[in-house]
């Protein structure tokens, strides 16, 4: 076993999670190498930028993966596993913006969408990518969740469809609407690549 | 590029990356421009697409809090026991995908109990299967009896392991008392037997065959009880040929007949049995025909 444990970080994530459940606390932390810092910035995008909310639901991911490893279904892809459960946490959280929102709305407040000025004419690439997390921030979360995974986390049309539990046509179907709906909120930045 | 003859509208995303709109095929611009606008449409989104794909390039991934993984590590150490379903999980995490469904905790619990069922199996020691075992016994000699029913009559028992009388039980209570050594007259009468056929005395011949009598009497009554239905047919003798039998030995022998020891008295059943046991006086001894035959050959 004490081979094994040089080489934690050649092992698939497959064979990593029964050593976690037999709490093999390296391996565990293999995985946390892997995925934490994908699981950050992927909350950090699907949560509006609020880094404490990105903080708050990375830990809370990985402590459901200490507590119950049995979670865990041997039969599948532990990538396109714990990226399920963080879009059902994401899914989870949008619900309860949205009653927070509505109670807002009913108290004659409005939702916290920040209007800009028109962009300028010179932008760079910095400009650019804010203006895309913008359009983003405006899509609805499955569009959302679809781009991001595709083209942020780069995760194959199988992969994305495991996630989101639909079929590989829709995932298709998704981004392409969704890359068609971008196009006219950032046709003005055309050329600057 | 394969022709397509069909499309999804998701596959416009795979031409733009690797297509301008130029250089489409007939079919694919067909196809193309059912979903978009015009050409500029086709390319505007082309451009879009790369771009954000650039972005990713240049995107700086924010590293999270290291005091995250810290917390996580505490926790992992504090938490509890080890969980049994995943590391059945483990099991068949190497196997095909096909067999995922073995990853299943109950299917894998089972098919462990199955692996260490059948390996029990294999490697404990266990004596080897005997149905019989053969008892090397010395060569004892046995009179010459001629040939009769009782020969090839099968000895049969009741539920207690007692004999039950017949004629081949019968001769093999006089044969067991031939191999006794040395006879007791006043306690069996069969011993007499024993002794060859020139010495055999009158006294000893006639208590022989009072004997006999009695025990034919009980075979007769045996024979006829319901629990021992089929007997007759399992032996070969019937109540009747017992009871001919009977009657023809007390008419063979009724002059020299003394009295005190004939029918029911049964005298040899309260009798203690001899110290070597093979004297089973008590046992019906019934008038098997080759019994009579050995008599009058001694005589």
């Amino acid at each position: 076993m004490g081979l094994f444990r040089s080489s934690y970080h050649a092992l698939p994530d497959e064979q990593l999670m029964p050593l976690v459940a037999q709490r093999d606390q390296k391996a565990f932390g293999a995985l946390y190498d892997r995925y934490g810092k994908l699981m950050y910035n992927y909350f950090h995008k699907m949560l509006w930028q609020d880094k404490e909310k990105a903080r708050d639901f990375t830990q809370d991911l990985f402590t459901k993966l200490v507590h119950k490893p049995e979670l865990y279904d041997a039969s599948r892809s532990f990538k396109t596993w714990i990226y399920s459960i963080a879009h059902n946490m994401c899914k989870n959280e949008y619900s309860k913006m949205e009653v927070r929102r509505n109670a807002r709305e009913e108290l004659g407040q409005r939702p916290g969408v920040t209007d800009r000025d028109e962009p300028q004419q010179a932008i760079d690439r910095e400009e650019f990518n804010l203006r895309l997390t913008e359009a983003l921030g405006e899509l609805d979360e499955v569009k959302r969740t679809t781009f991001e995974l595709r083209f942020r986390h780069e995760m194959s049309i199988e992969e994305i469809s495991q996630v989101m539990q639909c079929s590989e046509g829709t995932v298709k179907s998704r981004l392409f609407y969704t890359l068609k709906q971008l196009n006219q909120r950032l046709k003005v930045f055309e050329g600057i690549a | 590029m394969k022709n397509h003859s069909t499309y999804d509208p998701e596959d416009i995303e795979s031409l733009m990356r690797h297509k301008e709109f130029d250089e489409l095929y007939a079919e694919e611009k067909a196809f193309v421009l059912r979903h978009l606008e015009n050409r500029d449409e086709y390319e505007s989104i082309r451009r879009t697409l790369f771009e954000i794909q650039a972005t990713r390039d240049d995107e700086k991934w924010l590293d999270p809090d290291p005091s995250i993984r810290r917390n996580l590590m505490a926790a992992f150490r504090d938490r509890p026991a080890v969980s049994l379903t995943v590391w059945l999980n483990a099991l068949f995490a190497p196997a095909p995908s096909r067999w995922g469904h073995f990853g299943r905790p109950a299917l894998a619990l089972a098919s462990v109990m199955l692996v260490c069922g059948f390996l029990f199996w294999w490697l404990y020691p266990r004596p080897a299967l005997q149905v019989a075992q053969r008892i090397e016994k010395p060569a004892q000699q046995r009179p010459s009896v001629p040939a009769g029913k009782g020969d090839s009559a099968p000895v049969l028992r009741n539920g207690d392991g007692s004999a039950l009388p017949s004629p081949g039980n019968a001769r093999e209570t006089e044969i067991a008392a031939v191999r006794t050594e040395p006879p007791v007259a006043e306690e069996s009468i069969d011993v007499a037997v024993a002794e060859p056929a020139e010495d055999v005395s009158l006294e000893s011949f006639k208590s022989i065959t009072l004997s006999v009598q009695h025990d034919q009497g009980v075979f007769s009554e045996a024979s006829k009880s319901p629990q021992n239905e089929g007997l007759s047919e399992a032996t070969g003798y019937s109540s009747d040929d017992a009871e001919r039998i009977h009657e023809g030995a007390l008419n063979e022998w009724q002059p020299v007949t003394t009295a005190g020891n004939l029918f029911g008295k049964a005298p040899k059943a309260e009798k203690p049995a001899s110290a070597s046991g093979s004297v089973a006086t008590s046992r019906p001894a019934s008038a098997d025909k080759g019994l009579l035959d050995l008599l009058y050959t001694a005589l």
